[in-house]
């Protein structure tokens, strides 16, 4: 009986070291030198309001792979698009340009644009930087990035945006462009593609106004 | 001699767990005609054989849980994932008390907080098409949904007044599949909750949220006798990620043979 004992904790030791090294190796996406220092100059833990307490890993259009949490130091501004879309996504990346030439320069260098993608599957980096070319996004401030279709629910529940794909591969969306502050809290919300109206912008010309202190640099 | 004690504990409760995770039923393959039609133009969809919970996630499963990962508790969890009204029924953080007894099951969690608890357990909430697939079973069709049995009993739910205590977990009939509760006691989060889109009204010509909604705008209703499934999609298509409701629950789902 007490071999027995002993014999099922050592199994369940080994199946605790199992699953602790397969979730390491899950989290341990190895951090850049630059990654590591906008991390310990950021040390204090985010707010529980912040958007950062998402556990969420990117891949950039440049095929770099970067922590949500380490975008952390600068305002975002932040959509949901898919690559293959054709009605409203087009809009609302204008609307974000335009929105970006509303605003002072010091503000456009200050705020970072974030585009996620909604599909996991196929908005690969290099389609991510055609369809970049395509729309004229460039600029230092910009981010197009996808994730796993797990991460998009996570991203999107807390972005509060709706979406269905379709079995033609195209989604239905809701429209939303989210404002966060350099610690990632929420601060404005324009819903709908012809939502951003001089509220919204006066917003965004105020929180993006406010000097990050260890804004990263992602450019 | 304490040392051994607590091993021998913990075996007991890791066993006890691992029983509980094997509380599951196999539900599908399926074609399956849902009440939202799945795309513009296309009435069926295809569900994948998939392993539900027979019942829903107890008080007593769900402090467990608090238990072993405290970020989740009522006064530690991050805003951003839970509202205030967080497991408030409960008499402290890490206690139940006389509002939620422990085979009762546990209301007034996120979505966030039911997936992480799925996710501990190697799990995931079910898909709202696979919700749909097993809670149109009773227990004597796979498919009750056309027979007055289902449609009165499961409506007589939603006329009841709130406030009532629910009911311990398990205490009706099994549905075909060996599943309880899944109509009649509590609502439950799934994990595309977000994608259930409606139209305010689908008679208006043109679609209103067209500009709303990217692509082909929001989904009709195929089946607009269905009452209760047309209410569960209308409550949770009104839901934000982080609310919690005092007859919102979950269970979870898994992939056959796991």
């Amino acid at each position: 009986m007490r071999t027995n004992v002993v014999r099922t904790s050592l199994v369940l030791s080994c199946l605790a070291a199992f699953s602790l090294s397969a979730f390491s190796t899950l989290a341990g996406t190895p951090l850049s030198g630059e990654q590591a220092q906008s991390q310990s100059a950021t040390a204090e833990a985010v707010t529980g309001d912040s958007l950062f307490r998402l556990d969420v890993q990117l891949e950039t259009s440049d095929g770099r792979t970067v922590a949500f949490s380490s975008l952390r130091g600068r305002p975002l501004l932040i959509s949901l698009f898919y690559s293959q879309c054709s009605s409203v996504c087009p809009m609302t990346i204008a609307e974000l340009q335009n929105l970006e030439r509303s605003v002072p320069a010091a503000v456009r260098e200050n705020v970072t644009v974030l585009l996620i993608s909604l599909d996991a599957e196929r908005d690969t980096p290099a389609t991510l930087t055609q369809f970049m070319q395509k729309h004229h996004i460039g600029g230092p401030r910009w981010m197009v990035v996808h994730t796993t279709a797990s991460n998009v629910r996570l991203l999107s529940a807390a972005l509060g945006v709706r979406y269905r794909e379709l079995p033609d591969h195209t989604f239905n969306h809701s429209t939303v462009i989210t404002l966060t502050d350099s610690e990632g809290v929420i601060q404005a919300r324009a819903d709908g593609w012809q939502a951003v109206d001089a509220g919204f912008i006066e917003k965004v010309r105020f929180i993006g106004a406010a000097k990050a202190v260890t804004g990263p640099d992602h450019g | 001699m304490g040392i051994r004690k607590t091993a021998v504990w913990t075996v007991a409760l890791v066993l006890s767990a691992a029983v509980g995770a094997q509380e599951r039923s196999t539900v599908g393959p399926a074609d399956f005609v849902p009440v939202l039609a799945p795309a513009p133009g296309q009435s069926r969809i295809h569900v994948n054989a998939f392993l539900l919970d027979r019942l829903p996630v107890t008080n007593q499963q769900f402090l467990a849980f608090v238990r072993r990962h405290p970020q989740w508790r009522r006064d530690q969890v991050a805003r951003v994932f839970a509202d205030a009204e967080y497991l408030s029924h409960w008499a402290g953080p890490e206690e139940l008390g006389q509002q939620a007894l422990p085979t009762q099951p546990v209301t007034r969690v996120s979505w966030f907080a039911a997936r992480a608890y799925c996710e501990a357990s190697g799990s995931r909430l079910p898909d709202w098409y696979e919700w749909e697939l097993a809670a149109a079973a009773d227990e004597d069709r796979l498919d009750a949904r056309a027979t007055s049995k289902w449609q009165e009993r499961t409506l007589a739910w939603y006329a009841q007044p709130g406030g009532h205590p629910l009911p311990p977990v398990g205490l009706d009939v099994a549905n075909r599949y060996g599943i309880h509760d899944l109509n009649g006691t509590i609502w439950e989060w799934v994990e595309d909750f977000s994608s259930l889109m409606i139209s305010g009204d689908s008679r208006t010509q043109g679609d209103p949220d067209k500009l709303r909604f990217c692509g082909a705008g929001a989904l009709s209703a195929q089946d607009r006798e269905n009452y209760p499934t047309l209410m569960r999609i209308a409550f949770l298509s009104a839901l934000e990620a982080r609310s919690t409701q005092r007859s919102l629950g979950f269970r979870c789902a898994a992939k056959e043979g796991s």
